[in-house]
């Protein structure tokens, strides 16, 4: 059996770097460098490493961002739905230029990848407060009154859920009538070891993308003999076109909260923590107030859920813009106030996770699940789905369909019966699960969705999203969106990902030009390949399966692009301009 | 005690013992190459790449699913493992695109930089990589900056294997460069370019594979395979004084580490006894350093097997590389 948990757990100052860094960017609106020298010292470390945590994320300055520092999305579904208006509306009203500041200090515009407001682009975010539905009209309207003063936290818009579908006859998990505590209360007679049964038995899988059975996470982490353990809701959600976890989040926190509760009476923990992505700072205030709520009613605290001995509590940290963040690994590392790198896989989170405990790491709608799981019973839950892939799953959908937004569907419903569902326009490529996901073309729409049979392909493995692009869409633009995104947050530590996401996106604007031909194409797809079988974590191991994918089935679509005259680059070294710089470096 | 078999040749090593590790106890041409991974620097590894093999099979214990490329470097070996090094066409096709990749942002300069000769990047790509650069494009380009009085970093040439922060984070006081920004953008700085000064900061020159961190008394004078490596030693109150001197005649040009047949340095050597003794008199000279790796270096120096070298080197020459062969060096 488990050691007992120790109570008075204290975690370590440097866990704080984070907050401490969010607490001057948006006091100042940058860091400066007393702000730098001042953490070195507080927390023993050189400057040069704190300024490395810095640089890593992008939400963080070291130079002045505005008064009003504004982040548009240029995400592909942005860019479908106007993104070149929206972005010409800001400069023309602020006066400054993306990438800068205006003279007089006012405005700062930036571009930040997808903020989970796929549903209602374009959309920006200013100081952090969400703008959905964007026209120029609307932004001129927004920069007038920012200029009279008038507080953006006051004409924010309060992004909609947009739940589109729900199944019927009550077989809905995650959207039925939700009452607080409602699972918790069945924690105790169930036990630690029926609760993982109770999960195994419902086949719950990680919702996360990888579909890792939940209950061996739970029950591995269970087993392990330490003196604490930690439950983290991975709340990162930073897969362009993936929104499902902020609409969890926005309307059934405490669904969420509950999970992780589940979850630390189950392994034996005595801290959750959930790391919210710095996109969703609008949301905090929400799940702060849903965790105050469950304090007042004894469901977090000491002894809670009347539950002798059980002590458990919840803080929330704020990512600060890096999606490699998502991977787990790089999680942990960004929870103890480091550079987002993943970690080397010497041992599983479980195993040794945050601050080198025991950890589970679950998904918002994992946790969800789970909660749900609990208080319907994994029986009632296996109602719905198909043998093999019971329950249900959210999918984000947007793009050129009519009704974008979350469907709760059971595992089993075709492509077919979706794009009816959402009124799909015209659909011709569909990316399915974000970037990393992998593309497909209306020919496959009789495909199920669900989590069986990953290696004979004849059902769709949706991670949570569906972003449908019809004819008019250029394919080229599309794979040329996703690849500068990858370039962008890849952590850069692996090689192939460092210079792979770069490579790729060069040959892409290649083709763009249609400076193009089959031998280009193949070699393409080689550096792709190449890439996703030698990368250190699933950024890089994921970043080309859309454009691999893509070439394969749209193969004559890229043929269509090259332009016929063109009869490849004459690449002989220059040994003149390599050598040229001789004198140079010399010195 | 478990059993490890790699490229058909079955051993036992330790649990615990990495295939890398294990690799190297049957030496040879068994033993991946490696960029990043550096015995004495704790966390090294798992970064370029460079070490892939493949296990065609692992052990009842782990459940992953076989065949799998993994990192060599950073994997532990379990007992009934079967590796695959450069038996696998798949291993060394792989690590031909490593190549390729390392080089995607690396100058094709050889001939005017320094590090010539006794580049691990260099010989890795002469060893492993294609003749030809299918990478067109534009390479990121750093102006050199001085590191204090003693080194200089050219970031232009580093290969982000993190090697250098791990000396300055594990051998000195207090590191004062280190990884800026991420991706493609990352790279290796100073905090406002503030020098790095204490007493063993000048290891990062011998732990960097490539040209990126030189010696800056050293840089430019001259080529190292016009060099002689002496070991020599001294009684040093800071490190185990013994080095070897790189000279030229009578001229002691500059003193390094010792490295061994990997490139590595098992015992790192102080400032004072690196830049402050370049005069013959202050040294117990051994003798003609034996090199064991297989290098630019050893073609006219010591080698433990000079008898085989010749022989070596003319394979290496003989297959027709060189007919083709276009600026990779
Ligand atoms: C590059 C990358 C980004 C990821 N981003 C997320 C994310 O935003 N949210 C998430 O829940 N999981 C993300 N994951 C998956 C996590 O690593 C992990 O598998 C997941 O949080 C486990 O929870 P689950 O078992 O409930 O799915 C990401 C993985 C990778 C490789
Ligand atoms: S694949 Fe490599 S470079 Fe890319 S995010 Fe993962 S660890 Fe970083
Ligand atoms: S400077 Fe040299 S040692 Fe440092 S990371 Fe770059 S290549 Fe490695
Ligand atoms: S030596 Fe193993 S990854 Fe670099």
């Amino acid at each position: 059996m488990p050691e007992i948990i120790s109570k008075k757990f204290q975690e370590p100052p440097r866990t704080q770097m984070l907050n401490k860094l969010w607490q001057f960017q948006q006091e100042r609106g940058y860091i400066d460098d007393d702000a730098l020298k001042g953490l070195a010292t507080e927390f023993g470390i050189s400057e040069i490493e704190v300024e490395g945590v810095i640089s890593f994320y992008h939400f963080f300055h070291r130079k002045p961002t505005g008064k009003y520092t504004i982040y548009l999305n240029n995400s592909i579904v942005s860019e479908i739905k106007g993104f070149q208006r929206i972005m010409e509306a800001f400069e023309r009203e602020t006066g400054a230029t993306f990438g800068t500041v205006d003279r007089t200090g006012t405005f700062g515009l930036f571009l930040t990848p997808c903020i989970g407001l796929s549903d209602q682009e374009p959309a920006a975010l200013i100081n952090f407060y969400p703008f959905t539905n964007l026209n120029a009209i609307k932004v001129k309207d927004i920069i007038s009154r920012l200029k009279q003063g008038v507080l953006p936290e006051s004409i924010c818009d309060a992004p909609s859920d947009n739940i589109r579908y729900v199944p019927a006859e009550d077989k809905s998990v995650f959207f039925r009538k939700y009452q607080t505590g409602q699972a918790l209360g069945k924690m105790e007679s169930l036990g630690p070891q029926g609760i993982i049964e109770e999960i195994k038995k419902s086949e719950l899988a990680g919702r996360g993308g990888a579909f890792y059975p939940t209950w061996k996470k739970w029950e591995a982490t269970r087993q392990q003999p330490a003196s604490q353990k930690f439950v983290v809701c991975n709340a990162d959600e930073g897969e362009p076109g993936t929104f499902k976890d902020r609409v969890l989040m926005n309307s059934y926190a405490g669904s969420m909260i509950g999970g992780m509760i589940i979850c630390g009476y189950a392994i034996g923990a005595t801290q959750g923590i959930i790391y919210l992505r710095g996109e969703y700072w609008w949301l905090k205030s929400k799940i702060e107030a849903a965790l105050q709520e469950f304090r007042v009613i004894g469901f977090l605290g000491k002894n809670i859920c009347d539950i002798k001995g059980f002590d458990f509590d919840i803080r929330i940290q704020m990512g600060a813009g890096s999606y490699v963040c998502g991977e787990e690994t790089a999680l942990l590392e960004s929870l103890e106030g480091k550079r987002g790198e993943p970690r080397t896989k010497w041992y599983f989170p479980v195993e040794r996770g945050y601050l080198q405990y025991p950890t589970v790491i679950n998904n918002v709608e994992t946790f969800c699940a789970a909660e749900r799981i609990i208080e319907m019973g994994a029986d009632a839950f296996r109602e719905s789905g198909i043998p093999g892939s019971p329950g249900t799953k959210l999918i984000s959908v947007s793009g050129d369909c009519k009704l974008p937004g979350i469907y709760e569907i059971e595992w089993g419903m075709t492509v077919a019966e979706l794009l009816e569902l959402c009124g799909a326009e015209d659909p011709y490529y569909i990316q399915v699960s974000g970037p990393s996901g992998e593309c497909i073309t209306v020919k496959e729409k009789f495909r199920r969705i669900s989590m069986l049979d990953l290696l004979a392909r004849k059902d769709i493995r949706c991670g949570g999203s569906f972003m449908i692009f019809n004819k008019q869409r250029d394919i080229v633009k599309i794979l040329l969106n996703f690849s500068a995104f990858f370039k962008e947050e890849s952590c850069g530590i692996c090689t192939p990902c460092r210079a792979g996401n770069f490579i790729i996106q060069r040959k892409l604007e290649r083709l763009q030009d249609g400076l193009f031909n089959e031998a280009d194409l193949q070699e393409l797809k080689s550096w792709g390949t190449l890439m996703k079988n030698t990368s250190r974590c699933g950024l890089g191991k994921t970043a080309a399966n859309s454009l691999i994918s893509a070439i394969d089935k749209f193969h004559d679509y890229f043929v269509a692009r090259f332009d016929k005259d063109f009869n490849g680059l004459n690449l002989k070294f220059d040994m003149a301009a390599a050598t040229a710089d001789y004198e140079k470096y010399k010195s | 005690m478990i059993k490890v078999t790699i490229d058909g040749i079955e051993l036992e090593v330790e649990e615990g013992t990495t295939i890398m590790n294990a690799a190297r106890k049957i030496g040879g041409e068994v033993v991946p190459p490696a960029m990043c991974y550096y015995t004495s620097l704790k966390g090294s590894g798992g970064k370029c790449r460079a070490c892939l093999v493949k296990v065609a099979q692992g052990s009842a214990k782990d459940p992953r699913p076989m065949p799998k490329l993994v990192a060599s470097c950073c994997t532990n070996v379990q007992d009934g493992m079967v590796v695959l090094n450069s038996t696998s066409p798949e291993v060394l096709e792989t690590r031909r695109g490593i190549v390729e990749f390392l080089l995607v942002n690396h100058p094709l300069d050889c001939p005017i930089c320094d590090q010539a000769g006794e580049c691990e990047l260099q010989n890795f790509a002469f060893d492993h990589g294609l003749q030809k650069t299918r990478s067109e494009f534009h390479r990121r380009e750093f102006d050199p900056i001085d590191i204090g009085p003693h080194i200089k970093l050219h970031m232009t040439r580093c290969i982000l294997c993190y090697r250098c922060t791990m000396v300055a984070d594990q051998l000195t006081e207090e590191r004062v460069h280190g990884v800026l920004w991420r991706g493609e953008a990352s790279e290796i700085s100073t905090y406002i370019q503030k020098a790095v000064e204490n007493d063993f900061s000048g290891n990062m020159i011998d732990v960097c594979p490539v040209g990126a961190l030189t010696d800056r008394h050293f840089r430019f004078r001259n080529r190292v395979w016009f060099l002689n490596p002496m070991d020599a030693h001294r009684n040093c109150s800071k490190c185990s004084g013994k080095v070897v001197l790189w000279m030229r005649g009578e001229e002691v040009y500059r003193v390094t580490a010792r490295k061994d047949q990997y490139d590595e340095v098992k015992e790192f050597i102080c400032n004072e006894c690196r830049w402050d003794h370049y005069d013959t008199k202050d040294w117990v000279v051994e003798g003609p350093r034996a090199v064991e790796k297989w290098s630019v270096i050893t073609a006219n120096k010591y080698s433990k097997e000079t008898v085989e070298l010749p022989e070596q080197l003319f394979s290496k020459l003989d297959n027709a590389k060189w007919d083709s062969f276009e600026g990779v060096t």
